[in-house]
């Protein structure tokens, strides 16, 4: 429920002829009840500058208005409290200020947002990769690394993935660490792949030089040849 | 100040019984000084109250000044008020002074603003001028204005 200010006036009208003589019994009443509409009055003053008191504190929190106050009694404060607030841009200071910056703003950035207060959304966005045109994008550079052998172009094609419009230090750098410990594994790959080609090699030559290479091979064993053999000679 | 009237009047008041209360009036020549008005005054309730069953509680002296009769032409009524707060030489006691008719362009953000000049001025003059409030205690400081309306 809201108070009209304008019944202030009318309270305090009413509450003022409470103080005249004829409305107690005695001096003494009266002196009482003569202080207390006094005070009562008054704290109807204090209400009021309260209410101005919790303004300038909200406003100088939120918006970051310095206010200040002379050595009068009772202090003027300055600036004025508007009949309405004013905008609030380009304030130095004050919470909201802070939330802003807080926001910070980014160069267009690989995920293609920028240049404008990261909201919550954003970063949501950023995570989903929710845009088909990304979505297409990425698709089609991971199908380009498919079909490179070279790891040196491979590394063109990411980075370029990367640095277009990215932001190389922040967004990059995360993305570079990643892709060059998978390179460094998919290098390991290789490498293993290398050796059981060579293991491979090896076998068949061994092969060969059991059977002879012939193809197809025979449908006797070496062991049971061996046995055989010594059958004969014994 | 204008012209004074030739009597100033004293005000008895009775109360009964029951509490109720009621007032008789008379005169002195106004060029009496307060301590002549007094003495006779309380002379005088002493020699009433042989004749009656009520009692006598208060008696109020006045003096009547005339400063002008004359109105504006405009502007707002006696309806609209302001009561200026004074602190006291007396802890915890206050003194009230009403001011009739106030516009409301002295209300700043619902109160009276004490800072105007024309409140401030009111203020110094109660002060300086040894006002008190009915009990005796002299305002010293103006700490709060109040709008007031009466309908």
């Amino acid at each position: 429920m809201q108070i009209d200010a304008a019944l202030l006036p009318i309270v305090a009208g009413n509450i003022r002829k409470l103080a005249d003589r004829y409305v107690w019994i005695d001096d003494t009443s009266w002196r009482k009840g003569y202080n207390a509409i006094a005070e009562m009055l008054i704290m109807q003053n204090g209400i009021v500058d309260s209410i101005d008191r919790l303004y300038r504190l909200l406003d100088a929190s939120l918006n970051g208005t310095a206010y200040t106050a002379d050595s009068s009694t009772p202090p003027v404060v300055t600036p004025a409290i508007p009949a309405a607030p004013g905008a609030v841009d380009g304030l130095a200071s004050g919470l909201r200020k802070q939330l802003l910056d807080s926001q910070g703003v980014l160069p267009a950035g690989w995920f293609g947002w920028g240049d404008a207060p990261a909201t919550t959304a954003d970063l949501v966005r950023a995570m989903r990769n929710d845009s088909q045109a990304q979505i297409d994008r990425v698709k089609s550079s991971f199908s380009a690394l498919q079909t490179l052998a070279q790891g040196a172009t491979v590394f063109d094609v990411v980075s370029g993935f990367i640095t277009d419009g990215a932001e190389i230090t922040a967004e990059g750098g995360i993305l570079a660490t990643l892709i060059v410990s998978t390179m460094a594994q998919a290098a390991m790959m290789g490498a293993q792949a290398g050796q059981l080609d060579s293991l491979i090699a090896k076998l068949d030559r061994l092969v060969t030089s059991l059977d002879g290479g012939a193809t197809p091979a025979p449908a006797t064993n070496v062991i049971s040849e061996l046995q055989a053999t010594n059958t004969l000679l014994g | 100040m204008a012209t004074r009237l030739p009597a100033a009047s004293i005000e008895i008041i009775w109360q009964d019984g029951s509490g109720s209360r009621g007032i008789s009036e008379c005169h002195r020549h106004s060029s009496q000084d307060v301590a002549a008005v007094n003495a006779a005054a309380t002379s005088l309730c002493s020699v009433l109250l042989n004749v009656s069953d009520a009692a006598i509680v208060e008696y109020i002296t006045k003096w009547r000044f005339y400063i002008s009769d004359a109105r504006p032409t405009s502007g707002t009524t006696k309806n609209y008020g302001a009561t200026l707060i004074f602190a006291t030489a007396t802890t915890d006691e206050y003194a009230m002074v009403e001011v009739l008719g106030v516009p409301t362009s002295y209300i700043v953000d619902g109160m009276i603003d004490i800072a105007n000049a024309d409140i401030a001025a009111i203020g110094a003059n109660i002060i300086a001028s040894g006002y008190c409030n009915p009990f005796g205690s002299v305002a010293t400081t103006l700490i709060a204005a109040v709008p007031t309306f009466t309908p």
